[in-house]
C-alpha cells in the first residue's frame, strides 16, 4: 500500500440522505438554500404587508378606529424592518443562491455550510424581533430608523431588538460573502468579468456595498445598546454626545441600503427585457459601470435625508449635487433598456409585463426621489406623505415588482413547469393598480401637508386616505393569487422546455427544466 | 466545465487528473480583498477618529471572515483527485484541505460505479472500488461531468476486462 493513510471502507453504498425536515435543514445545496430563502421571503411579504393592512386600515377614515397610536406606531416600525430585512432582502439573496451559480457555471456556491448557516438565522431573527410585539411596553415604535432619544423610549423590547438586527446583519453578510467569493473564484473558464450576466454584476456590486455598510449599522446599533445599559454617551446630548451623529450613522449605512434593495431589482429586468424584445442588452459595458457608478455615489449622499436636521449650506449644496448626480447613471439605464426595446420583436408575458411596470413606476419614483434631493423642496415634503409614497413607488414596483418578474420568469427553471399565463396576467394587473392606487394619492396627501407616521389627520386628507387604502387590500389580496399561482406551478403544469423562453441568453437555459443538481448538459462554452 | 481533466496516457499507464475550477489567481484575490478592505477600513477610521469607534470591531470581523472564505474557497480550488490505470492496479490519490489519502485496487476487480441522488437536488456519487473497499471520487464534479467520468474510467478499464456496475462490459 502506500506511505499516507491507508483508507478502507472510505465509504459504503449506503450514504444516509437526511430526509423530512432535516433534508431542509442540513441542506448545503444551493437550491435548496435558494427556496428556502424565497419561501421565507414570501411569508414575511405577507406577515409585513398584514401590517401595512393594518396601517392603511387605521387610516381608511379619519379619528382612531382600530388600534391606538402606540401599537400603530409599532405597526409602521415593524412594517419597514420586515419588509426590508425580511421580504427584500432575503428574496434577493434566495435569487442569487438560484440563480448566481447557475448563471456563472459554478456547480454550488463557494461556501454550502456557511450558506445553510447565513438562512437559518434569518427565521430566529424575525421570531425574536416579532416576539417583541408582545413584551411590556410592545415591540420598537420610533420608526425603523431608530433615532435616538425616541427609541429609547422603547420597553423591555430594545435589546432584543437590537439583537434582532445583529442577527439580520450577521446573515446578509455571510449571504454577501458567500455571492462575492462565489462569483470571483467560481466562474467557469471563459466567463470573464465583463461576460458575466447583468443580474451577477449587480449582486457582486451589491455584495460590495454589504460588506462596507454592515459595520457601521451594527456599530450604530451596539452605540444604542451600550447608551441605554452601560452608561456610554455617544448619542446623549446630556453626557457630551450628539443625538443627531447617530442620523448620520444610520444614513450611512441606510442609503446603500436602499441601493442593496434596488441594484440586483435593475439586474433582474436586465435579463428580462433582452429575453422579451428578443434583442441583446443594449449598452452592456455602459449599465455595468452606472451600476458600479449608483453604488459610489451611494455612499456620498446620505445626508438628503435629513437636509431638515441643520446643516451648514455647504453641506446642504454637496449633498444636493451629489443626489442629483445619481439621476444621470440611472437615466443610462433606463434609457438603455428603452433602446433594447426599441424595434424588438416583443411580446408580453407576465415577466416582461412586470418588468415595463418596474420601468415606468420606479422612473416615477426616481422623478420624486429627485424632486426630494432639492434642499429648499425637501425643507417643505420632509416627513410628509410624498416621502412616503416616493420610497413606496421605488421599493413596491420597484424592489418587490422585479423580484416577482424574477420569479416568473425563472419559476419554470426551478419547477419544470409553466406557471398560468392568464392568472400571472390577472395577478400583474390586479398589482399595478392596486399599487397605483395605493401609492399615487400619497402624493397629494404630502404635497397638501399630511405628515407620515400618524394614525389619525385631518378630515380634508380622507378622500385620498380612502382611495389609498382600497388600492393596499387589492393589492395586498391579489398576492394571495401569486401564492396560488406559485403552488400551483409546483404541483404541476405544461412541461418547460430547457431553454423556457424564445432563445433566451445566458447559461442556465443550457440546462434542463428543472434544473438539475448543480450540472450541465454541455460544458457550458463561454465566448 | 466546473474541472480540469488531464487524461494521459504514457506507454501502459494511464493518468487522470481532476480538479475543481479555480477563476482567482492569489494575486487578484489579494487585489480584490484589498480593495474592499480599504474602503470599509477608510469608513471605520473615520467613524474611529469621530469617536464612534464600535465600527471598528465590527468591520475588521467582517474582514476576517471574508479574508478567510476568499483563502478557504481558493484552498478548496486546489483539491486534486489523480486516477493512475496500470496493468495490475489501479491508484487513486485524494488531496483534500486537511488530508491527503491514497488506494489502491486491483485492476481486474475494480468497479466503477455512479449512485444515483436520493433527492432531485443532491449529487450523484462516483465509487470506486474492489474487494470490498473503496472511495468516492469527483465529489466537487457536476453530475455530468461524473457521469462522462464514469464513462471515461469504464472504457479504460474495459479494455482490460473488468465489471462495471456489475456487468462485464469488455469492449
Amino acid at each position: 500500500m502506500s506511505d499516507t493513510a491507508t483508507h478502507t471502507a472510505d465509504h459504503d453504498d449506503h450514504h444516509d440522505t437526511p430526509k423530512g425536515i432535516m433534508r431542509w435543514l442540513t441542506t448545503t445545496n444551493h437550491k435548496d438554500i435558494g427556496t428556502l430563502y424565497l419561501l421565507f421571503a414570501l411569508l414575511m411579504f405577507f406577515v409585513g404587508g398584514s401590517m401595512a393592512l393594518i396601517i392603511r386600515l387605521e387610516l381608511f377614515q379619519p379619528g382612531l378606529q382600530y388600534v391606538n397610536p402606540e401599537f400603530f406606531n409599532q405597526m409602521t416600525t415593524m412594517h419597514a424592518l420586515i419588509m426590508i430585512f425580511g421580504a427584500v432582502m432575503p428574496a434577493f439573496v434566495g435569487l442569487a443562491n438560484w440563480m448566481i451559480p447557475l448563471q456563472i457555471g459554478a456547480p454550488d456556491m463557494a461556501l454550502p455550510r456557511m450558506n445553510n448557516f447565513s438562512f437559518w438565522i434569518l427565521p430566529f431573527a424575525f421570531t425574536l424581533l416579532l416576539s417583541t410585539l408582545f413584551m411590556p411596553g410592545g415591540g420598537p415604535a420610533g420608526g425603523w430608523t431608530l433615532y435616538p432619544p425616541l427609541v429609547q423610549q422603547t420597553g423591555d423590547a430594545l435589546p432584543f431588538v437590537i439583537l434582532a438586527i445583529h442577527l439580520m446583519g450577521i446573515s446578509s453578510i455571510m449571504g454577501a460573502i458567500n455571492v462575492i467569493v462565489t462569483i470571483m473564484n467560481m466562474r467557469a473558464p471563459g466567463m470573464t468579468l465583463l461576460k458575466m450576466p447583468l443580474f451577477v454584476w449587480t449582486w457582486l456590486i451589491t455584495a460590495y456595498l454589504l460588506i462596507a455598510v454592515m459595520p457601521v449599522l451594527a456599530g450604530a446599533v451596539t452605540m444604542l445598546l451600550t447608551d441605554q445599559f452601560f452608561g456610554t454617551t455617544f448619542f446623549h446630548a446630556a453626557g457630551g454626545g450628539d443625538p443627531v451623529m447617530f442620523q448620520h450613522i444610520f444614513w450611512f449605512f441606510g442609503h446603500p441600503e436602499v441601493y442593496i434593495m434596488i441594484l440586483p431589482a435593475f439586474g433582474i429586468v436586465s435579463e428580462i427585457i433582452p429575453t422579451f424584445a428578443r434583442k441583446p442588452l443594449f449598452g452592456y459595458d455602459a449599465m455595468v459601470y452606472a451600476t458600479a457608478s449608483i453604488a459610489f455615489l451611494s455612499f456620498i449622499v446620505w445626508a438628503h435625508h435629513m437636509f431638515t436636521v441643520g446643516m451648514p449650506l455647504a453641506g446642504q449644496l454637496f449633498f444636493m449635487f451629489a443626489t442629483m448626480l445619481i439621476a444621470v447613471p440611472t437615466g443610462v439605464k433606463v434609457f438603455n433598456w428603452t433602446a433594447t426595446m426599441w424595434r424588438g420583436a416583443m411580446t408580453f408575458e407576465t415577466p416582461m409585463l412586470f418588468a415595463l411596470a418596474f420601468l415606468f413606476l420606479f422612473t416615477i419614483g426616481g422623478f420624486s426621489g429627485l424632486m426630494l434631493s432639492i434642499v429648499p423642496a425637501d425643507y417643505q415634503y420632509h416627513d410628509s406623505y410624498f416621502v412616503v409614497a416616493h420610497f413606496h413607488y421605488v421599493l413596491v414596483p420597484g424592489s418587490v415588482f422585479a423580484i416577482m418578474a424574477g420569479v416568473y420568469y425563472w419559476l419554470p427553471k426551478w419547477t419544470g413547469h409553466m406557471y398560468d399565463e392568464t392568472l400571472g396576467k390577472i395577478h400583474f394587473w390586479l398589482s399595478v393598480i392596486g399599487v397605483n392606487v395605493t401609492f399615487f394619492p400619497q402624493h397629494f396627501l404630502g404635497l397638501a401637508g399630511m405628515p407620515r407616521r400618524i394614525p389619525d389627520y385631518a378630515t380634508q386628507f380622507t378622500n385620498f386616505n380612502m382611495m389609498s387604502s382600497i388600492g393596499a387590500f387589492i393589492f395586498g389580496l391579489s398576492q394571495l393569487m401569486f401564492v396560488y399561482i406559485i403552488f400551483k406551478t409546483i404541483r404541476g403544469g405544461a412541461k418547460a422546455s430547457a431553454e423556457v423562453w424564445e432563445s433566451p441568453t445566458g447559461l442556465e437555459w443550457t440546462v434542463p427544466s428543472p434544473a438539475p443538481h448543480h450540472t450541465f448538459d454541455e460544458a457550458p462554452q463561454v465566448k | 466545465m466546473t474541472y480540469v481533466l488531464h487524461d494521459k496516457r504514457n506507454l501502459s499507464v494511464h493518468r487522470i487528473e481532476l480538479s475543481p475550477n479555480g477563476s482567482l489567481t492569489w494575486q487578484s484575490a489579494a487585489i480584490f480583498f484589498g480593495s474592499i478592505a480599504a474602503a470599509s477600513l477608510f469608513i471605520a477610521l473615520i467613524f474611529l477618529a469621530q469617536g464612534y469607534w464600535p465600527v471598528l470591531p465590527f468591520a475588521g470581523l467582517e474582514l476576517a471572515l471574508l479574508g478567510w472564505a476568499l483563502w478557504y474557497s481558493m484552498r478548496k480550488s486546489r483539491q486534486r483527485d489523480t486516477i493512475v490505470l496500470e496493468d495490475q492496479r489501479v491508484v487513486v490519490e485524494k488531496h483534500r484541505m486537511h488530508s491527503r489519502q491514497r488506494m489502491e485496487f486491483p485492476r481486474f476487480w475494480t468497479q466503477v460505479r455512479l449512485e444515483p441522488a436520493v433527492h432531485r437536488h443532491h449529487p450523484s456519487r462516483l465509487l470506486i472500488r474492489a474487494h470490498g473497499r473503496g472511495c468516492e471520487i469527483g465529489d466537487f464534479l457536476t453530475d455530468d461531468e461524473r457521469e462522462s467520468l464514469r464513462l471515461r474510467l469504464a472504457e479504460l478499464l474495459a479494455a482490460n476486462p473488468v465489471l462495471v456496475d456489475g456487468k462485464d462490459t469488455t469492449l
